[in-house]
């Protein structure tokens, strides 16, 4: 059986700034999207990439305008879609923005891969990105629910027949991607180093647009160019036409 | 002449109007836009004149070059009548030092025809191959060479901090860009920093804030600390207030 991938939203925050889409573009317009959990099927396991946000903690704890439906919480969205959470053997955090990785306590029986150098800066983070990773004095971290399930790698790497992760820093210091050979073409389930077809596509200054949250941006760019050279489709993370979509194969 | 008598002139060879904030303090979602004149620092010591930093084009064609936005350079404060004015012939300046090489930063270095111009040779490297995002800030569109080609014949690298006269040297601050410098200054009135873009505004250095552009925040994190350690006074790069003083060390 050839790999396919399901798309998921799980979730969507509206009325964020646009310069944080896209560096140095967009000044005083605003943008929505959705969280999305992915689902490659068609190996021994389901394998899931990304994990999706806490309701519970946009607003509260992150100023965040979200919207969640029932369905859209990840356990119903899995159930819907037939996947026992106890058959998911891997979970793959692109990286530990808690956007990605809040509910990996739901996989009770997976192990999750991170980059070494992820989980030392989700750890450690710049104080100016302390509240995207959630390392505050009033609450713990939610990519800490599982945390004795993370499996750490480093570099890039061949997790199942036809899945590799590859490192994509610059977003983070160890965001990585998940390429995936399906049947009809490779994909790259980018995480935030593509936030939205926009950024993979460039416009008439830049072949690609960053987005506007980074660690390194020399690194980013880097990380851009070793996409081009992976001959693949990209799936952005915050792309609603990735929703739409909702099936690559 | 005593390793400790430089003097320092700040003057203004033009004002970006209308920032977005968040370009200048990382992470500012306030919305607002500030005006950020650039700065052109004046060093003397006995007879000696040296420049930090040239400014950006003041002829409105270049300008549209280098920002969409564009900017007014009003006739008094052209590059050659601020020097005028403050008695500077530029024959007579035998080194220009660059803090980076944006174009803010270093479009009329070619005014000094006799002038040395020392900068990292980090920057010269990365300068020649910025990553994409970065293209704009180096000056380069479509097929032209960059702006800081214009003299670089006369560029001398340098590798670290380093003493370049008695009184003065440069010390590494990378981060907003890969090798953006700070230039150390001895004053009889104790001794100064010429930060370049590593502190934009005197509230970047108070708070050890970032500016919202930058190559690689953890390195910029650092070079903050290491100019809070020094106990140096910050001469920051676009802080109106330096020029509302205008003049240091004396």
């Amino acid at each position: 059986m050839s790999l396919t991938i399901r798309a998921f939203c799980v979730g969507r925050v509206y009325g964020l700034p646009k310069p944080s889409f896209t560096y140095l573009r967009g000044y005083g317009e605003t943008q929505d999207l959705p969280l999305i959990m992915y689902v490659i099927e068609g190996g021994d396991s389901p394998i899931v990439v990304d994990t999706g946000a806490d309701l519970a903690r946009a607003w509260d704890d992150h100023k965040i305008n979200m919207e969640q439906t029932t369905e859209e919480r990840p356990e119903e969205v899995l159930r819907a879609a037939g996947i026992d959470v106890r058959d998911v053997a891997v979970v793959v955090n692109t990286h530990l923005h808690w956007d990605h990785s809040s509910n990996n306590h739901l996989f009770p029986r997976a192990r999750v891969l991170v980059q070494q150098s992820e989980l030392d800066y989700a750890r450690n983070p710049l104080q100016w990105h302390c509240k995207h990773f959630e390392i505050s004095a009033d609450i713990e971290p939610s990519w800490k629910r599982a945390e004795d399930r993370i499996d750490t790698v480093n570099g890039d790497t061949v997790i199942a027949p036809g899945v590799t992760l590859v490192t994509l820093p610059g977003h983070t210091p160890g965001s990585q991607g998940v390429l995936v050979e399906a049947e009809s073409t490779r994909y790259l389930i980018a995480g935030d180093c593509i936030y939205l077809y926009d950024n993979w596509n460039g416009d008439a200054e830049a072949d690609h647009i960053p987005v506007g949250l980074f660690t390194d941006l020399v690194a980013y760019d880097e990380s851009l160019r070793k996409i081009e050279k992976l001959d693949c489709e990209v799936i952005p993370s915050h792309d609603f036409r990735v929703v739409e979509r909702a099936i690559f194969e | 002449m005593t390793s400790a008598g430089w003097t320092i002139d700040a003057v203004e060879l033009g004002l970006l109007p209308d920032i977005p904030v968040e370009h200048i303090y990382y992470q500012d979602t306030s919305g607002r836009t500030l005006n950020m004149p650039l700065i052109m620092y004046v060093l003397r010591s006995g007879g000696r004149t040296v420049i930090v930093d040239t400014g950006g084009p003041a002829d409105e064609e270049k300008i549209l070059r280098m920002t969409p936005f564009g900017y007014v350079v009003p006739e008094s404060n052209r590059i050659d009548n601020v020097l005028d004015r403050i008695g500077v012939n530029p024959a007579d300046v035998d080194l220009v030092i660059n803090t980076h090489l944006h174009w803010d930063h270093c479009s009329n270095n070619n005014v000094f025809a006799n002038a040395e111009i020392v900068l990292q040779e980090k920057e010269l490297a990365y300068a020649h191959a910025p990553c994409e995002a970065h293209m704009p800030a180096y000056g380069f569109h479509a097929d032209e060479a960059p702006i800081f080609s214009l003299a670089e014949d006369r560029i001398r690298t340098v590798d670290g901090s380093c003493e370049l006269a008695p009184g003065l040297g440069v010390v590494p601050l990378p981060g907003h860009s890969p090798g953006s410098q700070g230039v150390r200054v001895d004053t009889v009135a104790g001794t100064f920093v010429i930060t370049g873009d590593c502190v934009d505004t005197y509230r970047n250095f108070d708070e050890s804030l970032p500016s919202g552009r930058f190559s690689d925040l953890d390195a910029y994190k650092a070079s903050l600390a290491f100019l809070r350690e020094t106990g140096w006074t910050p001469l920051p790069s676009h802080d109106p207030k330096v020029l509302e003083k205008g003049q240091f060390g004396q």
